[in-house]
């Protein structure tokens, strides 16, 4: 799915033209996924791994390809891959692409006030600022309830992933991805709640993306049954 | 937890699934077994729901269940709630701002002034062909009720001037919304289809609280 979509993406015929279209020999590269053990929604290893193996194609030598949770060596990357996983999010409406990043802030937890409405400036960090290349959304099995701990009721088997250049726009297909499972999963609406506010100021404040879906161009490959957006 | 009430609340944020008989009350589904007895709140999870598993949680769950010799009331506020039109399942006990806004967004400001002193309770309510949200809430002391609902009638409703109660106002986006205090408790709905449906749930309400509508 990694390599259908980057090509898709990229609009070129290999993986390796793919994955060079975005990233050079020379980059060092920092995954950032997403653990969140406790809520079982982490990033899967197998999308991890299929990334690191598409930057080896390029070729990014195994040994400039750092991926973590926490503790990632930003100020050492070059580049960016943002690789997590879609919940909903007690505190922020729900999580994905722009609150990944908040593990590099030293105080995280004060992006949870006011629905994490600052989140995108820690995307403006010296050590971050412009260096995403990529995201990838693990999509297999999103979580569309708020938690904090699992319910496996609100665990979708939706077996998909969202490749983007556009964190915000990514954020912004797994935000209506996330609000029409809940609608469906209760037969009426059932609003993400406190509302994603960061998303909107990630566009219009901190200038990272695009949140309209009117400039979003959403492609999709496989299955088309289900895919809710 | 603290108490039988809060065990109550955990559960109650989620008040939805199949009903179950284990502890005072539990619900169940898709592997995942919640109850409450007593001041516990207790979750049994299975990795993979099969029949296996589900007697598995299930025998785990009654084993826990007997395990807890103590028994305790459910929050009091329950019983002010009106019952005509009441939702099944809708009905969460909470103190926070953080547990408000999950269920129903407010504001990122704790309008309500809500804390660890104060209980609310917050339903579901038919409305005709829709539905509104019915919030109690009931404060230590009538003056830090006033000054909830001068804050929420100035920064949610609107309403900048001194009006009596009750108010009832038209909310961007949000339908009709009404507040009257009563104090200690403070009564509002959010949510509603139109401000009738906001006045008759509110009165209804107000008129179930200790002392009627003449307090205020």
């Amino acid at each position: 799915m990694v390599s259908r979509g980057i090509r898709t993406l990229t609009n070129e015929q290999s993986e390796k033209s793919a994955w060079a279209h975005l990233f050079r020999p020379s980059d060092v590269v920092g995954i950032k996924f997403s653990r969140c053990g406790w809520m079982r929604v982490p990033t899967r290893q197998e999308v991890i791994d299929a990334v690191s193996a598409g930057l080896k194609t390029v070729p990014v030598d195994a040994g400039k390809i750092h991926a973590a949770d926490s503790g990632l060596p930003a100020s050492m990357c070059t580049a960016l891959i943002n690789a997590t996983s879609l919940k909903a999010h007690t505190l922020t409406g729900f999580a994905a692409a722009i609150k990944n990043y908040i593990n590099f802030h030293p105080n995280p937890q004060q992006y949870h006030s006011e629905s994490g409405r600052n989140l995108g400036e820690i995307w403006l960090r010296p050590e971050l600022k412009g260096k995403t290349r990529l995201v990838v959304l693990d999509l297999i099995t999103p979580y569309f309830g708020s938690g904090p701990q699992i319910d496996p009721r609100y665990q979708a088997d939706y077996r998909g992933v969202l490749l983007a250049t556009d964190p915000v726009a990514a954020d912004t297909v797994a935000l209506h991805l996330c609000q029409r499972m809940r609608d469906r999963h209760r037969g009426k609406p059932w609003p993400i709640s406190p509302p994603p506010f960061f998303l909107s100021a990630a566009d219009k404040e901190y200038h990272l993306g695009t949140a309209d879906p009117a400039r979003i161009k959403l492609v999709r490959l496989g299955w088309e049954e289900n895919t809710l957006v | 937890m603290g108490s039988g009430e809060d065990a109550y609340g955990v559960l109650s944020v989620d008040p939805t699934g199949e009903h179950a008989d284990v502890g005072q009350i539990a619900r169940y589904g898709a592997g995942l077994l919640r109850f409450c007895k007593g001041h516990w709140f207790a979750r049994v999870l299975a990795e993979k729901e099969t029949k296996r598993t589900r007697a598995a949680v299930f025998a785990l769950g009654h084993e826990l269940a007997r395990a807890i010799a103590e028994e305790s009331g459910f929050p009091d506020m329950l019983h002010l709630l009106p019952a005509e039109g009441l939702r099944p399942d809708s009905t969460t006990y909470f103190h926070t701002q953080i547990t408000l806004n999950q269920l129903c967004y407010v504001s990122h400001e704790n309008l309500l002034s809500l804390g660890a002193d104060t209980d609310a309770v917050l339903a579901e309510y038919s409305a005709g062909a829709a539905e509104a949200k019915l919030l109690l809430v009931r404060y230590p002391s009538a003056a830090r009720c006033r000054t909830a609902r001068d804050a929420l009638l100035e920064a949610y409703l609107k309403c900048r001037s001194v009006q009596s109660d009750p108010v009832v106002c038209p909310v961007e986006d949000a339908g009709a919304a009404g507040v009257q205090a009563a104090p200690p408790y403070l009564v509002v709905v959010l949510g509603a289809p139109d401000a009738t449906a906001a006045r008759d749930l509110l009165s209804r309400a107000v008129g179930r609280l200790p002392g009627g509508a003449n307090n205020g």
